[in-house]
């Protein structure tokens, strides 16, 4: 066998070690009975019924909108940000970029608590929840659009910006009229970064949820450790199938494919 | 025997053609080099020679012995990449010691062979440094260096010369024609650059849209060009029909000296380029036309608005076919 | 920026303060104390908590590594025009949330899930065997995680490499096996380190898969953490655990900023 099939062996191994578990909860989700078995006896949707019940969907619902939040103040915020740091030099730029970045470095878990302590500290324990949990995201997430952000301005050409002004643009028409543009897969590309790792995180969400106001990861996950139902094989699913689907769908719009495939070879 | 023989090579690519049906004999010692613009299928005749990936039909002969079916590593190949293609995590010693590596020489021989090579490439002193601390002409040097250690049957080089400055080609140029002169090694050489091709080879093949237009000496190729193709990719060529007439066979001048061939016309343009003058002609029926001249003292000068005749000698006038 | 300074930067100083301070009765005092770091580095639990955590990285580097490997190199490659679909397909499971992902190897792990029923069918086994909860759980669920990551970074390594550099070395005689060994591994190098490091430095301070596939008997840092802040309210030592995985994950940051700082060079 030539080395080159040996290997296309090796990667469809591969390749089911690490779509196989994924497969099986969904097929667990159309088990008949109560039970997370595999192969899944019988077939039903009744599980996929419950998931569509309230207990599910207001987590669904609540992630959702924690996303979309976070996505856009993150991608907000990034702007001026990716722009400061990718065009001017100034003390305390090394500051900044450790700011900036420091949250996708250290682990999830550990700005959880910090913020925990915090929030608690200072007095607005009140706004653990909702509140809370969006700051923490933006936190987390920010770095993701800074990053995809400077990418696309990195790769944008100083000296477009100089034939503008050549040609009379004022700044603030310049960046309307010629980076935005160019720079809008990047905007979206962040935007859409920052949604999904909100939406997947656990870690930090874990520690700032009150009841009412939990994201689905976090309310899978305390039914994980106790209880066991096709359920929550379905609700994973949809869950899973959301970002898919809005991954999908925007890089058929925008290239998006080259923010983390390209990515490596720029940053 | 021929040293290299390609008969009914073919390369296609889904509906692309980049090889169509070429048949080419390199003689043992020749310079022979692939000449045409770019698309016109050199690379992929060098690929195939190489070995990198297979031809689509035909077969390929080195020494008489059928290769198409082996892969690179079994042929008896040198080849010189346009980006140099060296190793960047081995010195330049090392580089060019991989390939006797490869082939189990034992460590006395190689280090001398490679001693050898980086003497003959003019980078005596410089086979510890890598590639990153050279310059591009030295890296040129070690990628030759590299592929002719191994004393290949064939040396492929393709376009190693487009990346560097002016000055410095025009050196290889001569260093590389010289080299291989000197050590008689069979060499297929790609360009797109007809001053290489004219100075460096004993044959040239010009290649246009995957196939060979015309195979011949420099001479050949310059003074007898066997299609309009060739006549005009190679120096300039002023067309009447099927007569071609090399702008510094021409001369202007005040009156018809009878004989050969003459049109009457206007100087459009004249162009001071030091060594020669450029005429650019608009001729009676409306066509135009170059002429070169030495910038000679003694002869006439003519100015834009003159009224001249464009005139050639018989045996300067070629009869394309 | 001052959000970012009131976010992100305060929190984690208060971190480091509050294990510095002692808890009584669930509350914490103003007493500056090193009893937290003591506690911690003198109860075995913790101790075990610790070189778990540790094991549990280096394992899942090395398994990542070597599985993201070859199907990096294969992405890289080939030249199937499903590439795309293959690249994503190979990403997806990052969609997922870790939580999806691991339920799937509580399926698979659980006392009465697909391993045990395919051993049990082969007549491997004649019993049952409890896969979970157990380090080894936790190392392949958090491997399988974790994949993506290293696949993405060799990826990004190998597609830095000139593809002419492995036709020269064939030219000059070398296998593709040999060749591969003499010249694409050595330069990928940087990327097999950055994509241990990657991996090593998420799974140190994962939650969800240790507190799914592991149990009070298995704890690893993260885990022993979520219990100080939230069951036993006792914050100082959780703050202190924290501070611990924090330095560590510092450190490891480190290593990979002068490693790319070398790479950048090459």
């Amino acid at each position: 066998m030539s080395p080159w099939a040996g290997l296309r062996v090796v990667v469809i191994a591969i390749y089911v070690f690490m779509l196989g578990p994924i497969l099986i909860t969904a097929a667990v989700s159309f088990n008949a009975s109560n039970r997370s078995q595999f192969p899944p006896r019988g077939f039903s949707l009744q599980w996929w019924e419950k998931a569509f019940s309230a207990e599910w969907i207001d987590p669904l619902w609540f992630s959702f909108k924690l996303g979309c939040a976070a996505a856009v103040i993150s991608t907000l915020l990034a702007l001026p940000l990716a722009f400061a740091l990718a065009r001017y030099r100034f003390p305390g730029r090394a500051a900044m970029v450790a700011l900036t970045l420091g949250p996708l470095m250290l682990p999830a878990l550990v700005t959880g608590v910090g913020l925990l302590q915090l929030f608690q500290y200072a007095g607005w324990r009140e706004q653990i929840g909702f509140t809370a949990l969006l700051v923490g995201h933006v936190v987390i997430c920010l770095p993701f659009a800074v990053r995809t952000v400077a990418i696309s301005l990195h790769s944008l050409p100083p000296s477009l910006e100089l034939a503008a002004a050549s040609l009379g643009a004022s700044r603030a028409r310049t960046l309307w009229h010629v980076v935005f543009p160019l720079i809008k897969s990047g905007i979206v590309a962040g935007a859409v970064f920052a949604f999904v790792h909100s939406f997947t995180d656990v870690n930090l969400s874990l520690f700032l949820v009150r009841p009412g106001e939990q994201p689905i990861t976090v309310k899978i996950l305390g039914f994980l450790e106790f209880g066991f139902a096709p359920t929550l094989a379905a609700v994973s699913v949809i869950t899973l199938l959301l970002p898919l689907v809005l991954v999908a769908v925007v890089e058929r719009l925008t290239g998006l494919g080259d923010f983390i495939y390209g990515e490596r070879e720029r940053v | 025997m021929s040293e290299l023989r390609l008969a009914g090579i073919e390369k296609r690519y889904g509906s692309t053609t980049a090889v169509a049906g070429m048949d080419l004999d390199v003689r043992d010692g020749e310079f022979m080099t692939l000449l045409g613009p770019s698309g016109c299928g050199k690379t992929t005749t060098l690929g195939l020679i190489a070995g990198f990936f297979p031809p689509t039909r035909g077969e390929i002969y080195v020494k008489g012995q059928a290769v198409a079916g082996l892969p690179p590593f079994r042929r008896d190949i040198g080849v010189v990449f346009q980006d140099y293609a060296l190793f960047p995590h081995m010195t330049a010693a090392e580089n060019v010691a991989f390939g006797l590596r490869m082939r189990k020489v034992d460590s006395h021989e190689t280090a001398k062979r490679v001693r050898e090579a980086l003497e003959l490439v003019q980078l005596k002193n410089l086979g510890e440094r890598r590639p990153l601390e050279l310059s591009g002409g030295q890296r040129q040097r070690v990628a030759l260096a590299r592929a002719l250690v191994i004393r290949p049957a064939v040396l492929l080089l393709d376009e190693p010369l487009s990346n560097l400055d002016l000055k410095l080609r025009e050196e290889m140029r001569v260093e590389i024609a010289t080299l291989q002169r000197r050590l008689g090694i069979t060499t297929v050489f790609v360009t797109h650059d007809q001053g290489e091709a004219l100075v460096m080879s004993d044959r040239i093949a010009v290649m246009n849209a995957g196939r060979i237009e015309q195979v011949g000496t420099p001479a050949d190729i310059y003074e007898r060009p066997a299609t309009r193709f060739v006549a005009e990719f190679i120096g300039r060529m002023n067309f009447f029909g099927t007569l071609a007439i090399r702008p510094e066979r021409a001369k202007l001048m005040q009156e018809n000296p009878g004989g050969g061939f003459a049109r009457r016309g206007t100087v459009k343009q004249v162009l001071y380029l030091g060594a020669t003058l450029e005429y650019h002609l608009t001729l009676e029926g409306g066509e135009r036309a170059l002429v070169e001249a030495p910038n000679d003292a003694h002869a006439p000068r003519y100015a834009a608005g003159d009224a001249v005749w464009f005139t050639a000698p018989r045996e300067s006038c070629y009869e394309l076919k | 920026m001052a959000v970012l300074l009131l976010f992100f930067a305060l929190p984690n100083a208060l971190l480091l303060s509050a294990s510095f301070l002692k808890s009584e009765a669930q509350q914490l005092t103003d007493e500056l104390t090193l009893e937290n770091y003591q506690f911690l580095f003198t109860r075995p639990l913790y101790i075990w908590a610790f070189i778990r955590t540790f094991i549990v990285g280096i394992s899942v580097g090395v398994i990542d590594v070597i599985l993201g490997y070859p199907l990096a190199y294969f992405l890289v490659r080939t030249r199937s025009r499903w590439k795309g679909v293959l690249i994503a397909l190979a990403l997806a499971p990052l969609l997922a949330s870790v939580v999806v992902r691991t339920y799937g190897w509580y399926i698979i792990l659980n006392r009465f899930g697909v391993a045990n029923d395919v051993l049990l069918g082969l007549g491997i086994t004649q019993e049952r065997i409890a896969f979970m909860p157990s380090t080894g759980a936790i190392i392949i669920g958090l491997a399988h995680a974790l994949l993506p990551y290293t696949v993405l970074t060799i990826m990004g390594a190998l597609q830095g490499i000139n593809p002419n550099l492995e036709l020269a070395a064939m030219s000059l005689g070398a296998s593709r096996t040999r060749t591969f060994f003499h010249v694409v591994l050595p330069l990928s190098l940087p990327g097999i380190a950055g994509g241990f490091i990657l991996a090593f430095s998420i799974a140190i301070s994962a939650y969800a898969t240790p507190a799914i596939l592991g149990g009070p008997a298995t704890q690893v840092m993260a885990t022993a953490i979520y219990g100080f802040m939230t069951q036993l309210l006792d914050w100082s030592i959780g703050a202190a655990l924290a501070v611990i995985l924090v330095v560590c994950s510092m450190a490891l940051l480190y290593a990979a900023a002068r490693m790319g700082a070398k790479q950048a060079a090459l």
